[in-house]
């Protein structure tokens, strides 16, 4: 191999990671590749964990068609060929951080539709683009969606949305005060201040409040599936000793996977 | 109960069309597999492998009246939906659209599917 074949090799390689890599960020971490063959029976072989999508990427023989001659268990963490179907297959792995859509409750009720049998799709977006454009039952007109939490309440700022004001769980009602709107920087913005951990308090209870926007870590958040982390510590949005009832305070405590750190917007 | 039909009715409106990601106008086998994963994600909170009634409990109101549908597919009765369950059901809906056998579904499939679906309802 000459030189300059070895160097269009490399470029090519590097061209076919970059192609690869490109439409996977930001939302996955990882990709990987299985082959797989039948010859005739069937063939299976575990998947890695935390994969949690599969697609056939180029059938290599036989007749591939899904839940036929190809399929995958995400339950037992398998993936499976058959009746001679020979196949490449991508797997991908974890979601990033920043996918907010998991905890969407849009996408939970068409999800439930589906497979209820009500509707026969249950995705409205396509991947990779945000979807803010898409029909909501709580976009409410205005800038900003609620965030529900368990018993049918709100994410609320007390009274009105002014500095200091406590975060509680409220009645919804879609008034400015629990119409929240992700900023940049993953502020949580609500009437022009930012949901904010009182003082930066790093404990279990520390206070959640709404305070002018700074840029401050106490006022970063991210979405992990239907938790609301802070920045600053990983701690969760919590519904206070989880009373799910009106007038509740909202703090901040160590992620238990309880009811009470659950949101849905 | 109004307001969560015509949340439905809204979504399904732009259902097709988004998952008709190749934007052909059909929406394939695999279209339709990658939406039956999308959803599972949706639901799967946790991601341990089952959609569990701890976690439907959790949904927002307009989907509760419709989880008792849900346990039709919960074949094996044991109170827990399946990666493999929920794909049995949801691909019986694709097979029982897809009146061509063409291994696609075509806009008047869709629409054809859902109207039927709708009169079993009694509307």
């Amino acid at each position: 191999m000459t030189h300059v074949e070895t160097h269009q090799r490399l470029m090519a390689t590097a061209l076919g990671v970059a192609l690869l890599a490109m439409p996977a960020a930001p939302a996955r971490a990882a990709e990987q590749s299985v082959e797989l063959r039948s010859d005739g029976g069937y063939t299976s072989q575990r998947l890695p964990a935390g994969t949690r999508d599969v697609d056939l990427d180029r059938q290599l023989s036989g007749n591939c068609r899904f839940n036929r001659s190809w399929g995958y268990d995400l339950s037992s963490m398998e993936i499976w060929v058959n009746n001679g179907c020979s196949a490449r297959f991508t797997l991908s792995g974890d979601f990033s951080d920043s996918e907010h859509r998991s905890s969407n409750s849009g996408a939970a009720i068409a999800a439930v539709a589906a497979i209820a049998g009500l509707a026969l799709l249950a995705s409205h977006h396509k991947d990779r683009e945000r979807d803010d454009d898409r029909p909501d039952d709580n976009s409410g007109g205005g800038y900003g969606r609620q965030l529900r939490s368990g018993g049918g309440l709100c994410l609320d700022i007390s009274g009105r949305a002014v500095e200091g004001a406590r975060a509680i769980v409220f009645g919804c009602h879609n008034g400015s005060n629990q119409r929240f709107d992700w900023g940049r920087g993953g502020e949580l913005k609500v009437s022009g201040l930012c949901l904010d951990v009182a003082g930066g308090n790093s404990s279990n209870g520390a206070e959640v409040i709404a305070f002018r926007c700074n840029g401050g870590d106490n006022q970063r958040w991210q979405a992990r599936g239907n938790q609301i982390r802070s920045r600053m510590n990983g701690k969760c949005l919590d519904v206070r000793d989880g009373r799910l009832r009106p007038g509740q305070a909202v703090q901040l405590w160590d992620c238990n996977g309880g009811d009470n750190q659950r949101w849905w917007w | 109960m109004k307001q969560t039909l015509l949340a439905l009715l809204l979504l399904a409106a732009g259902l097709a069309q988004a998952a008709d990601s190749n934007g052909d106008g059909y929406i394939s086998l695999d279209e339709f597999h990658k939406d039956v994963t999308r959803s599972w994600h949706a639901l799967d909170l946790n991601g341990d492998g089952h959609i569990t009634e701890a976690e439907l409990k959790s949904m927002p109101r307009g989907a509760r009246g419709m989880l008792g549908s849900l346990r039709r597919a919960d074949a094996d009765k044991d109170k827990r939906l399946s990666f493999m369950e929920v794909v049995e059901v949801r691909m019986a809906a694709f097979d029982a659209a897809d009146t061509d056998k063409d291994d696609r579904l075509s806009k008047q499939e869709i629409e054809a599917y859902q109207a039927a679906r709708k009169k079993k309802r009694g509307g």
